[in-house]
C-alpha cells in the first residue's frame, strides 16, 4: 500500500522529463533536487528503518546522473546548451527508481516511509520537474 | 526487497572466500549493499534479471561516485573496495559502501491487453537476483547463467463466476531461447497464446508482442509446443502465457513445462 499515488508521481516525472529535454530546458542542476530528498530521509545517522536505508543509497546513485553532466560546464559553455542525451537518461533513471524505492511499501514488511515523507518526495520531485 | 538485508559482512567474519547475494525483486528501486571490498563481481547461475549495476566510491570521479553494469556476458574481475571509512561526496554523509542494484526494468503493476481486472487471475513470478562477489582471487571466473526451468502440473481457474483467463508471467531478460511444452488432460480443450513484455520508464504501460497467436490445444490428450527464438522473434524482459479456460472444474490439468536459455538454439 502505498501512502500517495504513485501514479501521478511517475507518469509526471517521465512526461516532465522527456518533454523538458526535447524542449531544450531539462534542469541540470540535480544538486538541488539531491539536497532536498536528503533533508527528507537522512543518511547514515539515521539509517534505521528501510525507507532511510534504501533512499539514501538512492542519493548515492543520483549523483552518477551528475558525472554525465559534467561536461556542459566545459568551456565553451552555452547557457542554453541542452544537457546531454546520457544525463537525460540518467537522470530519468534515477528519479524513477528512487521514487520506486521509496513508495514500494511491500505488506509482508515494515512500511518503508511515513505519509509525510511521502508526500514530501513527491513535493521535492515537483519542484524538480516544475 | 529482504530486510534487514545481507551485507556480506558475516561471510567476512566467518572466513569465507564469496558471498553470494540471492533474493527475490520487490521493486525496481531495490538497493542491496556489500560491506566488504572483493576481487571479482559477477552475475550468480541463478539470477532473472541480466544486468545489474555496482556503485561504488571513485575519488577520480567528477562527484565521487562511479557505476558497472555487470552481466552474464561480461563480469568484473578487479579489486573493488567498500569504502566504510569515506562517505560519498555531498550525499548527507552516506558511507561508501558498495551499492547493487538490479539495471533491467520490472514493473509488475501492468496489465496485458484484454486482462480482466475483477474476474482474471494475473501471476508474475517475481524475478530473482543473484550476484556472487569473490573476497579471493577466483582461480577462474565461471560467469554465466543456468537454463531456467518452471514447471505446473494444473492451474487454478478464476474463483469469480466470470473470470476464464488465467497469465502465468515468467522472467526472461536476456534470454535467448525458450520452449513451452503443453500436454491437455482435460475432457475441454483449452486455447493458450504467448507474449512478450518489454517494460519502459513508465507506469503500467509496457510494449505487448503476440509471438504465438491464440491457438487450441485440444481436449486430452492435446499438445502444444511454442518455441521462441530471440533472432527470429525479439528479446523480452518478460514473457506471459495466456490460458483461456471453457470448463467449469476447479482445477485446470494442463502440464506446462518451460525451459529458458541464455544459449541461442
Amino acid at each position: 500500500m502505498a501512502y500517495i499515488n504513485l501514479t501521478n508521481v511517475l507518469e509526471d516525472a517521465w512526461v516532465s522529463l522527456e518533454t523538458r529535454w526535447a524542449a531544450g530546458t531539462l534542469p541540470a542542476d540535480f544538486n538541488s533536487f539531491i539536497a532536498a530528498v536528503i533533508a527528507i530521509f537522512p543518511s547514515e545517522a539515521g539509517d534505521n528503518t528501510p525507507a532511510e536505508r534504501t533512499v539514501s543509497n538512492w542519493i548515492v546513485m543520483c549523483r552518477l546522473a551528475q558525472n554525465e553532466n559534467v561536461t556542459a560546464n566545459v568551456p565553451p559553455y552555452d547557457a542554453k546548451q541542452n544537457p546531454s542525451y546520457a544525463f537525460y537518461l540518467a537522470a530519468l533513471d534515477a528519479l524513477y527508481r528512487l521514487v520506486w524505492a521509496a513508495l514500494d511499501a511491500d505488506a509482508a514488511t515494515p512500511p518503508r516511509e511515513t505519509p509525510a515523507q511521502s508526500v514530501a518526495l513527491l513535493a521535492a520531485c515537483n519542484a524538480y520537474l516544475s | 526487497m529482504a530486510y534487514p538485508q545481507p551485507t556480506g559482512a558475516q561471510a567476512t567474519v566467518a572466513g569465507q572466500s564469496v558471498f553470494r547475494l540471492k533474493t527475490l525483486l520487490s521493486s525496481m528501486g531495490d538497493v542491496y549493499e556489500i560491506d566488504a571490498g572483493c576481487q571479482a563481481l559477477c552475475v550468480g547461475p541463478e539470477s532473472d534479471i541480466q544486468n545489474i549495476k555496482a556503485v561504488y566510491y571513485d575519488p577520480t570521479s567528477p562527484t565521487g561516485v562511479q557505476s558497472v553494469i555487470i552481466s552474464p556476458q561480461r563480469s568484473l574481475v578487479a579489486r573493488l573496495d567498500a569504502r566504510l571509512d569515506q562517505p560519498y561526496p555531498s550525499s548527507g554523509g552516506k558511507l561508501g559502501r558498495i551499492l547493487l542494484s538490479p539495471a533491467d526494468l520490472y514493473d509488475p503493476s501492468n496489465q496485458p491487453a484484454g486482462y480482466d481486472v475483477a474476474n482474471d487471475v494475473l501471476n508474475y513470478i517475481r524475478p530473482s537476483l543473484d550476484i556472487m562477489a569473490y573476497f579471493a582471487e577466483p582461480p577462474s571466473l565461471d560467469a554465466g547463467r543456468s537454463d531456467r526451468s518452471y514447471r505446473w502440473s494444473a492451474i487454478r481457474k478464476p474463483a469469480v463466476g466470470a473470470g476464464n483467463e488465467v497469465w502465468e508471467v515468467i522472467p526472461f531478460w536476456g534470454r535467448k531461447y525458450a520452449c513451452f511444452d503443453l500436454l491437455n488432460l482435460n475432457a475441454n480443450a483449452i486455447t493458450v497464446e504467448l507474449r512478450g513484455f518489454n517494460f519502459p520508464y513508465e507506469y503500467q504501460s509496457f510494449s505487448e508482442t503476440v509471438i504465438s497467436a491464440p491457438a487450441v490445444v485440444a481436449a486430452v490428450p492435446g499438445k502444444r509446443r511454442i518455441i521462441v527464438r530471440a533472432a527470429v522473434d525479439g528479446v523480452f524482459d518478460m514473457l506471459g502465457l495466456r490460458y483461456v479456460l471453457t470448463t467449469s472444474q476447479n482445477d485446470i490439468f494442463i502440464q506446462t513445462n518451460i525451459v529458458t536459455s541464455d544459449v541461442a538454439l
